[in-house]
C-alpha cells in the first residue's frame, strides 16, 4: 500500500462549512475558522475545542495534527518536495484546472507537495527537497517559501492568537554534526510569523507519547523518517536517552538508486509501491531489504552502544519494555519481521517484551507533539 | 650351366638378330650365307671370356671357378642383403600405410572437430545475441541481466569500503573509551565534590529551617575539603546573615506572612550564592552545570518575504482521522499526580 493510499481524501482549511467560533478574535484574519467546530452539538456539551496543535517536520512528509472539540484528531498530510517546471500560460492553466498545488517564482513554476513527486517520476526527474537528513537543506535556499507554504496548508491558520504549536526537532545525531539550533529557530521564527507560540519536541518523545501511553510511556520509541532515525528512552514520559543517527528512507532510496541504476524518486515510489521485506521478489526488492536490514541493524547496534556507554545514567527497567516503530519509512511490508531477525542478531542491553508498529506509524509523531501540546495547555 | 652364365648369349643373339627371308636375302644381292647355331656362339664367348680372363689376370683355370665361385657366393650375400632390405623397406612400406591410415582416421576425426567447434561457434553466437537482448531489455527496464553485475560490483565495493571504516570507526571508538574512561574518572571525583556540596547545603538548609522555626541548632561539623575552606568561610557568613535576618522577623510576630516570605527569599539568596559557589568549585575541578540554551530568534528572515502567487489555498490537503489522545492525556496527569504524593 503506498502513501497515497493510505492518506484519505478530505477537506481543506478554510472550506465551505467552517464558520466563526463565538468569542474568537478575527483581527488581521489570522484566526482559522476549524472546520471541526460545530457549537453546542459536541458530544462533550459544547466544551471548547482543545487548543494546541501538533506538527511533524519531517524530511519526507508534514503532518500537522489538531484536536476537535469532539476529541476527534485530524492529520493533515502533504509530502515535502518540490519540482520547478517551465511556467507559460498554458502550464499554469493546466495545473489550475488539475487542482495541482502550485507557486509562481520569476518565470517558472513551482510544483509543491505529493504532485511534485508525481510529476518527477512521470517525467524521471528528481524533486527538489527543503530539507535533508532531518535538517532544513543548506542547499535549497528558495526553499523557504515552499515549506511555509506546505506548513500553513497543513496546519492552517490558530484558533486563537498564540496558539501553542508543538513541532519535533531532531535529536542529537551520532554521526553527523547537525545544526539544530539554526533548524529550530527557523521553524519557531516561521510559526511566529503565523502567530503561533512554537515549542519542540525531540522527535522519539514524541513517539513515546504518541503509542507508548499503555506502558505508562516506558519503553523505547522510534521514529524511521525520510531524513533520519530518531531514538528515545523513555521511563515514565521521561527520556533517559534520544539520539538520532543521519540515515533514514532516503539514505535507502539513494543506495538502491546507485545499484540500479535508477534515479532516486523511482526507488522511492518502488520502495512505496508494497514491497515485502520478509519475502522479496527481484533485485530491486532485494537491493530494498538488503539496505533495510542494515538501517535497522545500525539503529540497534547505536541504540546498545549509547545505552552502555552511559549505562550508570539509565533506568534500569523492572519489567521488559516495548520497542515502537513509527514513521513512513517504517510503513514497507515485513519491517517488524526484519526488525525482529536484527533484534535477535545483538545482545540488547534492555530487557524487551514486544516489538511492533506504531498504530499510526505516519502520524505518530504529529500525535505525540498534540498529546505534548494538550499537557502543556 | 647355361643359367649359371653371367650372359645368355643365345638370349642376346636373338634379341640383336632378325629374322628374314631367303628371297629378301637374294634381294639385296647376297647369294650365299654363312649359318652358325646359337648354342655354339654361346660356348664360344664363354671359352673366350674364360680366356680373356685367365691371360688378362695371370689366373689359371681353377682360380677362375674359384673366382666365380666367390662371385656366385658375393651375389648370393649380395642377393640375400638386397632381400632383406627390401623385406625391411616392405616393411616400411607397410608402416607408412599404417601410418597413412591413421592420419585419414585423424584428419577424419578433425574435420569432425571442426564441425563440432562451428556447430559450438554458431551456438554461441545465438547465446551472444540473446545475451546482449537481455543487457538491451534490462537497460529498458524489462530485465536486470547487466544490473545484476553491476549491483554485485557496487556491493563488492561497498563491502571494502565499509572493512576500511569499519577498521578507522574501531580505532575512534577506542580512543573514545579511552576518553571516556578519563571523563569517568573526573566525574567520580566531581560528583564526590558534588555530594560534599549537597550535604553541606543540606545541613545549612536544616539550620535554616530550625532557626525560622525558633529552635537553637548546633552548626554542623564541616566534613570539608581544604579547597571549600573559603567557599565554607563565605557561607557562614551567609548563614550569619540569615540568622540575624529570622531574629528580626521573629521579633515582630504580628508580620507572620511576611516573615515566611523574607525566609523564602533568604533561602532563595542563599541557594543562589550556593550555585555560584558551586559553580566556581567545579570550574576548578573541571566540572560545569553547563551554558544554557540560548533562544535564537530567526524571525527577521521572514520578515521581508512577499506573498507569493499560488493556488494552494484552492488544493485540498491530504487528511486523515485519528484515534483520540483523552486516554494518553489521563494517564499523563495520573502520573504526575502519583509523583506529586510521593514528593509531598
Amino acid at each position: 500500500m503506498s502513501d497515497r493510499d493510505r492518506r484519505l481524501p478530505g477537506l481543506h482549511a478554510g472550506a465551505a462549512d467552517s464558520r466563526t467560533r463565538e468569542g474568537e478574535s478575527d483581527e488581521g484574519g489570522s484566526i482559522d475558522r476549524m472546520s471541526h467546530a460545530k457549537g453546542g452539538s459536541s458530544p462533550n456539551n459544547g466544551a471548547e475545542a482543545m487548543l494546541g496543535k501538533g506538527l511533524d517536520i519531517g524530511t519526507a512528509n508534514i503532518v500537522a495534527s489538531v484536536q476537535s472539540e469532539d476529541g476527534e484528531i485530524t492529520f493533515r498530510l502533504e509530502r515535502n518536495a518540490f519540482l520547478d517546471i517551465q511556467g507559460d500560460v498554458y502550464s499554469k492553466s493546466m495545473l489550475t484546472k488539475l487542482q495541482v498545488p502550485y507557486v509562481v517564482q520569476g518565470d517558472r513554476l513551482v510544483v509543491i507537495g505529493e504532485a511534485a513527486f508525481e510529476l518527477a517520476n512521470i517525467f524521471a526527474r528528481e524533486t527538489r527537497r527543503p530539507m535533508k537528513d532531518g535538517l532544513i537543506s543548506p542547499s535549497e535556499v528558495d526553499a523557504l517559501p515552499m515549506i511555509r507554504l506546505i506548513i500553513e496548508k497543513c496546519l492552517g491558520k490558530p484558533r486563537q492568537q498564540g496558539e501553542s504549536v508543538f513541532f519535533c526537532v531532531p535529536a542529537e545525531s551520532v554521526d553527523k554534526d547537525n545544526n539544530v539550533v539554526y533548524h529550530r529557530g527557523l521553524f519557531e521564527g516561521m510559526l511566529r510569523k503565523m502567530t503561533y507560540t512554537p515549542h519542540t519536541i525531540v522527535e522519539g518523545h514524541a513517539v513515546v507519547f504518541g503509542e507508548l501511553a499503555e506502558k505508562d510511556f516506558t519503553g523505547i520509541g522510534l521514529s524511521f523518517g525520510g531524513g533520519m532515525v530518531n531514538v528515545c528512552v523513555a521511563y515514565k514520559t521521561i527520556p533517559a536517552l534520544t539520539f538520532s543517527v543521519a540515515r533514514g528512507g532516503d539514505w535507502i532510496d539513494k543506495n538502491v538508486a546507485e545499484v540500479l541504476g535508477i534515479p532516486k524518486s523511482r526507488a522511492t515510489m518502488i520502495k512505496e509501491r508494497g514491497v515485502n521485506l520478509a519475502s522479496p521478489k527481484g533485485r530491486e526488492e532485494e537491493a530494498i531489504n538488503i539496505y533495510y536490514r542494515n538501517l535497522i541493524s545500525y539503529v540497534l547496534q547505536n541504540i546498545k552502544n549509547r545505552f552502555e556507554a552511559d549505562i550508570r545514567n539509565m533506568p534500569s527497567f523492572p519489567e521488559p519494555v516495548d520497542i515502537v516503530c513509527a514513521g513512513g519509512t517504517s510503513m514497507v511490508g515485513g519491517f517488524v519481521d526484519v526488525f525482529k531477525d536484527e533484534f535477535a542478531k545483538i545482545k540488547f542491553p534492555i530487557p524487551v517484551s514486544n516489538i511492533r508498529m506504531a498504530s499510526e506509524p505516519l502520524n505518530a509523531v504529529a500525535k505525540g507533539c498534540l498529546i505534548a501540546a494538550a499537557i502543556s495547555e | 650351366m647355361t643359367q649359371d652364365k653371367f650372359i645368355n648369349v643365345r638370349e642376346v643373339l636373338q634379341q640383336n638378330s632378325y629374322t628374314t627371308t631367303v628371297d629378301e636375302l637374294r634381294n639385296r644381292g647376297k647369294s650365299r650365307v654363312r649359318v652358325i647355331n646359337a648354342e655354339q656362339i654361346s660356348s664360344l664367348i664363354e671359352e673366350a671370356v674364360n680366356r680373356v680372363v685367365a691371360t688378362s689376370s695371370g689366373m689359371g683355370r681353377d682360380d677362375v671357378k674359384k673366382l666365380v665361385e666367390r662371385s656366385r657366393e658375393e651375389f648370393k650375400r649380395l642377393l640375400a642383403e638386397r632381400e632383406k632390405e627390401l623385406s625391411e623397406h616392405r616393411e616400411r612400406v607397410q608402416q607408412l600405410d599404417q601410418s597413412r591410415e591413421n592420419l585419414a582416421k585423424t584428419t577424419a576425426e578433425a574435420e569432425r572437430l571442426r564441425i563440432v567447434e562451428m556447430e559450438l561457434r554458431r551456438q554461441n553466437e545465438a547465446m551472444s545475441s540473446q545475451l546482449t537482448e537481455l543487457r538491451v531489455a534490462a537497460k529498458t527496464g524489462k530485465g536486470l541481466a547487466e544490473v545484476d553485475l553491476a549491483e554485485m560490483e557496487r556491493l563488492r565495493k561497498n563491502e571494502a569500503a565499509a572493512q576500511k571504516e569499519r577498521e578507522s570507526l574501531q580505532a575512534q571508538v577506542a580512543e573514545l573509551r579511552r576518553a571516556e574512561a578519563e571523563m569517568r574518572r573526573a566525574e567520580t571525583e566531581a560528583r564526590k565534590e558534588k555530594e560534599a556540596l549537597l550535604q553541606q547545603i543540606k545541613e545549612l538548609t536544616r539550620e535554616v529551617h530550625e532557626l525560622a522555626a525558633g529552635k537553637k541548632a548546633e552548626p554542623a561539623p564541616a566534613a570539608v575539603s581544604p579547597e571549600m575552606v573559603e567557599v565554607l568561610r563565605s557561607l557562614a557568613s551567609e548563614v550569619a546573615s540569615v540568622k540575624a535576618g529570622l531574629k528580626e522577623v521573629a521579633s515582630r510576630p504580628a508580620e507572620t506572612a511576611g516573615a515566611d516570605k523574607a525566609v523564602t527569599d533568604r533561602m532563595e539568596e542563599i541557594t543562589k550564592a550556593l550555585t555560584d559557589k558551586m559553580e566556581k568549585i567545579g570550574k576548578k575541578v573541571g566540572v560545569s552545570a553547563g551554558a544554557e540554551d540560548q533562544e535564537v530568534v530567526l524571525d527577521n528572515i521572514f520578515a521581508g518575504q512577499e506573498a507569493l502567487e499560488s493556488n494552494i489555498q484552492d488544493v485540498e490537503v491530504k487528511e486523515r482521522k485519528g484515534t483520540g489522545i483523552s486516554g494518553a492525556i489521563e494517564r499523563i496527569k495520573s502520573l504526575r499526580n502519583k509523583k506529586g504524593e510521593k514528593k509531598s
